[in-house]
């Protein structure tokens, strides 16, 4: 089993218990393709359409080759420092934090189609009325959608529905991964907490030149760990 | 008003698969080895593609006894999540894996 069979059992078992379609899944890649065509930085940047993730070849049923992150070297670096320090970037808060560690084998849990992120979101307890834009980490277009579940931005099972009738770019009513996210900058080392907390920190400090959400005070973030998902962190900055 | 209460020892079963040394839901070490029919259905799958655009199938199945397990399902044509399988035993450089078939 590899990582993406595992969430390709998740994925399957999402659509049977819930009827979510490729398309509905299709849609999160096309909508972060759309965010990484203005994201200077990302890797794969030429718009991309329904269809054309549907075509992509099926690597682990039902699971498209374009609904898969692509690992590549790299790294992040992160520099902290005193609030009184003489720098032009903003302050930042953490308002909110929650983490949740399921060690167990995902066969285990009560159901595969939960993640950690139900119970980090739940510690971290921060109204989501109050967000700009969302930072998903984005193995998958299915590990988008079940934090989507997980974190309360919609009921479990609802996720396909909500993302056929909301717009998910930079430029719409619910950002999700305004950067692309990992699925387009690529994942860096296997670690992908790096690209989102980029991704945050550019945004609220006015810095992400092309595919800015104006006046983002707020971001929600959410970084799930080990390959089949053991670990989640719910990290709110503003 | 006077009453009467009883009160009983009440020892919690919880199946556990893998096996371990204790459990990991109280943490007591009083364990023991059962043995399962091998009967159950399919909880989960995916069908991984090689290039050639064959595929093995993986699951996850759902046991009568009570846990789950990961392995893969053989003789596939007819698996899908809740499919009934049973388990066969597939000799592999000497060494007998539990796989599932569809019944």
């Amino acid at each position: 089993m590899s990582p993406i069979s595992d969430y390709a059992m998740v994925t399957y078992r999402h659509s049977k218990l819930f009827g979510t379609t490729d398309e509905q899944r299709a849609e999160i890649a096309v909508m972060q393709r759309y965010n990484a065509s203005f994201n200077p930085k990302a890797l794969f940047r030429n718009p991309i359409t329904v269809e054309d993730v549907l075509q992509s070849r099926i690597v682990s049923y039902p699971l498209h080759l374009l609904e898969i992150v692509y690992p590549i070297d790299g790294f992040h670096v992160f520099v902290v420092s005193k609030r009184s320090s003489k720098s032009a970037l903003r302050n930042i808060d953490i308002l909110a934090y929650g983490e949740a560690h399921w060690p167990n084998p995902p066969a285990e849990w009560d159901d595969i189609i939960y993640t950690p992120a139900i119970e980090s979101a739940k510690r971290a307890s921060f109204d989501l009325n109050r967000v700009d834009t969302f930072q998903l980490y984005d193995s998958f277009t299915i590990t988008v959608m079940l934090q989507m579940e997980d974190i309360g931005l919609v009921e479990k099972g609802k996720v396909g529905q909500f993302v056929e009738s909301h717009d998910l770019t930079f430029k719409g009513d619910v950002p999700i991964n305004t950067g692309g996210g990992s699925l387009n900058t690529g994942q860096p080392a296997y670690m992908s907490g790096g690209v989102i907390l980029e991704e945050a920190l550019l945004q609220l400090n006015d810095m992400a030149d092309g595919h800015q959400v104006k006046g983002t005070d707020v971001v929600f973030l959410n970084g799930i760990g080990w390959w089949s998902r053991k670990h989640s962190v719910t990290l709110v900055l503003g | 008003m006077r009453r009467s209460y009883r009160l009983f020892n009440v020892k919690i079963v919880v199946i556990v698969y893998y096996p371990r040394a204790f459990c990991p839901k109280c943490g007591s070490s009083d364990v023991e080895v059962r043995f399962s029919e091998g009967r159950g259905k399919i909880f989960a799958m995916t069908k991984i593609y090689r290039k050639d655009g064959s595929y093995v199938i993986y699951g996850i199945v759902e046991l009568e006894e009570g846990f789950r397990m990961y392995s893969n399902i053989v003789e596939g044509n007819q698996a899908d999540i809740a499919k009934r399988v049973e388990v066969i035993f597939k000799e592999i450089n000497g060494k007998k894996y539990p796989l599932f078939k569809v019944i």
